[in-house]
């Protein structure tokens, strides 16, 4: 559980805060994704959440361990894993496992252990047989996994992502997607910033940030209807929402909750199979 | 790229000896060469060619990682040979330099000499891991710890700074390009434009890496690294076989320092 209550943030000699009186729950094994304008409070929102920032106002508490203590960190940082946007510039080792290892061994843990959890974290997002190459020889997507594992191997319950997707092709970012998406089922709770309404319809909640503030928060089927409001603050919906909207308002019945094209596909054949029969 | 030694993953028995050991042996072995005459230097190439075939390393790999060497080598040769003093070779003498028997000589040997201290080199990183090589150079490294020094966050350093050699090379290539693309001209001109030309490369570069550091500092904060000494995946193990190892390799290093 992730409790954070009037969360506040200033940048040394940035005119505006960073963030102002944020409140928000995440329960555990949730799956919530945050969107929002550059410059928004995303990406300083997820730094306060294992303490990478110490709170100037307010307070976040992740398992009940305050970000403001800093002898707790240690617990934080392994309650709640991080995943950065650039892939190149979060891997350590000089090969994939040394790697992976590197937040077990901060841990101190004994050699025995962490090869067990290398090897179970590298299994997980699918690199068991990249262990022993250099992560320059790896791609992007594979960079990008590599990362997951690292922090996997600290035994998190929560993940937090910025962005994870943003540097990757079409294919590294499905096989990152699907990665989330088995942690998410084996009941990691994911906290993922993106650009990409597409990738924020598959959550469980959507928080849109404005300028330092939560401007907006549920599930994606609700705040997806909000149109011109995610537009005036220069947002998209998922291309699916968006032309669910647009069929509806030229007298289609089609749902609310349609976000993602698997729905989109069912609501369509559903109508084709009522036109044709009439 | 950076080929010289590069690590050749295996599992040969000569993977499996501690880095510490194998360290050492090259220490030694190279104290032995260069004390040494033709006859030690003989041994040790011996010695050499069968750790290289225990390494189950391929010739071609091999003769490939000491390229780089080979002009070095010749050049040492070619000094040696000509400006040594001595009886000179009966068709070239009486030139501005004359080539002698004794450079010959000499040349000879000091050339065997650092083609066996590559040699080592080469077989000891091929046949390592870098992380096992820096887990070996922290051990190394301890005594130091009593001046102050933090031996492990030094290994961290000597790490990462090889982890991100490839990353940066890569880098320079792409602001090569981009200021390529913007019609900037590298290795052509004047050399003062020349060098010019590199310095608006190194600017940027620079700055890249800084940002990376950043990056890459609070990465390593969310992962739990704090300065504190860490454990390691690997924990290094002496064994039957690095004593064994080490018994052949003291034995030969007294035998070509009393011969």
């Amino acid at each position: 559980m992730i409790r954070i209550r009037n969360l506040s943030h200033a940048y040394e000699g940035a005119g505006i805060d960073a963030l102002a009186g944020v409140d928000l729950d995440i329960p555990d094994g949730a799956r919530v994704a945050v969107v929002g304008p550059n410059g928004s409070g995303k990406t300083t929102l997820l730094r306060h959440m294992n303490g990478l920032l110490p709170p100037r106002g307010g307070e976040v508490r992740v398992d009940g361990m305050s970000t403001a203590d800093p002898s707790a960190l240690p617990g934080i940082r392994q309650a709640l894993g991080m995943v950065f946007q650039n892939p190149d510039n979060q891997l350590v080792g000089m090969t994939v496992e040394e790697d992976v290892a590197f937040g077990p061994e901060n841990l101190r843990l004994p050699s025995r252990e962490i090869r067990k959890r290398v090897d179970r974290a590298l299994e997980t997002v699918g690199l068991a047989d990249f262990a022993e190459r250099p992560p320059h020889t790896l791609s992007s997507g594979e960079k990008q996994l590599a990362a997951v594992a690292g922090v996997l191997a600290m035994g998190p319950r929560h993940i937090a992502l910025d962005e994870p997707t943003a540097y990757l092709d079409p294919a590294g970012r499905r096989k990152v997607l699907r990665v989330i998406d088995k942690l998410h089922e084996q009941g990691i709770s994911i906290i993922h910033v993106t650009h990409d309404m597409d990738e924020a319809a598959f959550a469980e909640q959507v928080v849109v940030m404005d300028r330092g503030r939560i401007r907006m928060q549920g599930p994606p089927s609700e705040v997806f209807q909000k149109t011109a409001e995610l537009r005036d603050l220069g947002l998209d919906i998922p291309v699916v929402a968006d032309l669910a909207g647009r069929l509806r308002r030229r007298g289609f019945e089609i749902g609310q909750g349609v976000l993602t094209l698997e729905e989109a596909c069912d609501a369509l054949c559903a109508l084709l199979t009522e036109t044709r029969s009439a | 790229m950076i080929r010289f030694g590069q690590y050749l993953p295996g599992k040969s028995p000569l993977h499996a000896l501690d880095p510490r050991t194998k360290t050492a042996a090259v220490l030694v072995l190279s104290a032995a060469v260069l004390s040494g005459g033709p006859t030690s230097c003989a041994l040790v190439s011996a010695l050499l060619l069968g750790v290289a075939v225990l390494g189950r390393i391929p010739a071609r790999e091999l003769i490939s990682a000491l390229k780089p060497g080979l002009f070095f080598l010749a050049l040492l040769f070619a000094l040696h040979l000509l400006f040594t003093e001595g009886t000179p070779i009966p068709p070239f003498s009486g030139g501005w330099v004359t080539p002698t028997f004794e450079g010959l000589h000499t040349g000879a040997l000091v050339t065997w000499r650092f083609a066996l201290l590559l040699g080592e080199g080469a077989l000891l990183t091929m046949t390592t891991s870098p992380g096992r090589l820096v887990s070996g150079l922290e051990w190394f490294l301890r005594p130091l710890n009593a001046l102050g020094l933090r031996s492990h966050e030094l290994a961290l350093m000597v790490s990462l700074a090889l982890r991100f050699v490839p990353t940066l090379l890569e880098e320079v290539h792409k602001v090569k390009d981009a200021q390529i693309a913007r019609g900037a001209v590298f290795g052509r001109g004047a050399p003062l434009r020349r060098i010019r030309a590199v310095s608006r490369l190194v600017l940027p570069v620079v700055l890249g890496a800084f940002r990376r550091a950043d990056d890459l500092a609070m990465a390593m904060e969310a992962r739990g690294y704090s300065g504190a000494p860490r454990s390691h995946l690997e924990e290094l193990r002496i064994t039957g076989k690095d004593m064994a190892a080490g018994v052949v390799v003291v034995g030969i290093a007294v035998v070509v320092m009393a011969g």
